[in-house]
């Protein structure tokens, strides 16, 4: 019953269907006709008619057989009706999802064309290189503007003397960027009214999918930023010279003094021209030092021009000291890696840097004494490793932390070298830190010491 | 038979400096003759063809770069033996001279005279 009441109850709510229309007229109708013949005597000559006594019973019939329909109508609406909401959420759930992909889709495209705009309204120049066979992808306007319009691989790049950088060399710089993050290098090329152009040139390398797919890269012009540059090195290179023309001409009459009035001289006035003239080379020993570290100071002595080999510098650095080891009995043993690879920080770093570190050693190593230099790759082949040993005088424990510090002097170093400046260490570890890499120091077992430079491959500015 | 003296051209604007030096040099058994800047010393050079030529860098009227670019036009001066010798210590300066055919780039603050008279004789070897 309550199955019947239940179903009976949706015959209103139903939606409107073939069954539920022939349901509502077969209703309709019968209570029409049962009107008619209760309420209207009238037409009783139907009272005649030959069937009359059936007509209740048909009226009947009919009147179940439209509750029935409506019944079955509204059960199979009910299932009807769910289906149909399911539908309609799938519907809505579609055309939602339709929208959502066309103003994604639209977003996107003006997404794209706002990079595009952006790309081509940078003044940074950006080319896109294929890894795979080095051809360009992308070229944007200010890559185009800067590169006078020359394809980027058949522009000749120049170092900052001037010297050409082989095609072959800038190529393999830039695929020096695919071995873990970015590179950079600064490069100069010819304007075709002839001037120098420095470009600060960066590649990185593009992963997509896991796998390397672009080498990207960015060129920015610091032309202006090198002749500021310049103007300030001048100026340092200027001061110096004016300060060492007084010392050379004090050094040099001290040295007249000491050869034509020699024989008129008593011991204690030659020992004070020679103490005079220790002191000019001190002095002067001083300026260089002081010159360089006003070079790295101002970032005039730059770590990123050009490249740096440090295998060249290393052998050519230790064939330079073989001299003077030969005459203070030293040997020298050397482990070069010969695979390591080009740098990008400057080759005037490396000299300074490698030149500082074999010069202390030779100076510091004892007669027939020994010095190790072993250069290698670092344990994850981002970079280098130089260390120069000594079984030389070493440095005291306590002075240690101090090595670094400018103008510091250990004191068993003053005996052996009574005129150097203390800067030539201090120089090292600013050079060193300033491309991205540290120096260590620890004393050796058995005396002496052990410097430890690790420089990465793709240095820092 | 007696050897020929060498002479040697000392281009300095320095006095004290270059009196020094012209006395050392001399003493050294080589005649000396001294320009007061690049243009006095181009003019000697092209007149006397010194055996060799010591030249500053930073000079008025005309420096030591030009002096030598000038001196290399000249047919003689073009093979000129010429030691720099100056208190500038530019490596690209050094490097652009050493291009231009100077056989030294000598700091004079880093070297004494008789270093200087040394390398004289090396290169005249």
């Amino acid at each position: 019953m309550k199955n019947i009441l239940n179903k009976l109850s949706l015959v209103f709510t139903s939606g409107v269907t073939v069954n539920s229309v022939i349901g509502w007229i077969l209703i309709g109708g019968s209570l029409f006709a049962l009107f008619i013949f209760l309420f209207l005597p009238s037409v009783s000559y139907i009272e005649n008619f030959p069937a009359h006594g059936l007509i209740p019973f048909l009226l009947a019939l009919s009147l179940f057989w439209g509750v029935y329909l409506l019944c079955i109508t509204s059960s199979s609406e009910r299932i009807n009706l769910a289906a149909s909401a399911e539908l309609a959420r799938v519907h809505a759930s579609y055309r939602s999802t339709i929208a959502r992909l066309q103003a994604r889709s639209k977003a996107s495209i003006e997404d794209e064309q706002l990079l595009q705009e952006l790309v081509e309204s940078t003044s940074i120049g950006l080319v896109l290189i294929q890894a795979k066979d080095m051809s360009v992808v992308r070229v944007n306007a200010a890559a185009n503007s800067l590169l006078f319009n020359t394809p980027i691989l058949n522009v000749q790049f120049l170092h900052a003397d001037g010297g050409a950088v082989p095609s072959e060399t800038f190529q393999r710089y830039i695929m020096l960027s695919t071995r873990k993050s970015s590179v950079w290098s600064d490069l100069y090329i010819r304007a075709p009214d002839q001037s120098l152009r420095a470009l600060s040139i960066a590649a990185r390398p593009v992963f997509s999918g896991g796998k390397l797919r672009y080498v990207a890269l960015s060129l920015v012009d610091i032309t202006e930023f090198r002749e500021a540059e310049k103007a300030k090195s001048d100026f340092v290179s200027l001061a110096s010279h004016q300060l060492r023309t007084p010392v050379s001409t004090i050094n040099w009459y001290a040295e007249l003094l000491l050869g034509e009035g020699v024989e008129h001289l008593s011991n204690d006035q030659k020992e004070n021209i020679i103490q005079i003239s220790e002191s000019c080379r001190r002095l002067s020993k001083l300026v260089t030092a002081l010159l360089d570290t006003s070079r790295v100071e101002l970032g005039t002595l730059r770590h990123d021009e050009g490249f740096f080999d440090p295998v060249q510098v290393a052998t050519s650095t230790i064939a330079q000291m073989r001299p003077l080891a030969t005459r203070k009995r030293i040997s020298i043993h050397e482990h070069i890696d010969n695979r390591i690879p080009l740098t990008a920080c400057g080759s005037k770093v490396g000299m300074i840097v490698f030149e500082n570190l074999m010069t202390n050693a030779v100076k510091y190593t004892n007669e027939g004494g020994d010095i190790w230099c072993d250069l290698a790759f670092d344990e994850n082949e981002s970079g280098f490793i130089f260390t120069v040993a000594d079984n030389g005088i070493g440095i005291p424990e306590n002075e240690a932390p101090e090595i670094f510090t400018r103008f510091y002097r250990a004191s068993n170093a003053k005996e052996v070298d009574a005129i150097g400046s203390g800067l030539g260490l201090s120089i090292v570890r600013s050079l060193v830190e300033r491309a991205g890499g540290h120096v260590k120091f620890a004393p050796r077992q058995g005396g002496g010491t052990i410097f430890t430079i690790r420089l990465p491959f793709t240095c820092s500015k | 038979m007696e050897e020929v003296q060498k002479t040697v051209l000392i281009i300095e604007d320095e006095a004290p400096l270059r009196k020094a030096l012209a006395r050392k040099v001399a003493a050294s058994g080589f005649i000396v003759r001294e320009g007061r800047d690049g243009k006095e010393g181009l003019e000697i050079a092209l007149r006397e063809q010194p055996n060799i030529i010591l030249l500053d860098i930073i000079m008025p009227v005309m420096d030591g770069i030009s002096m030598l670019r000038e001196l290399r036009k000249d047919a003689w001066g073009k093979s000129a033996r010429v030691i720099v010798l100056t208190n500038l210590s530019d490596d690209a300066t050094g490097k652009d001279l050493l291009e231009q055919g100077a056989g030294e780039y000598l700091v004079k603050a880093s070297w004494t005279m008789e270093d200087v008279v040394e390398k004289i004789r090396a290169v005249l070897k």
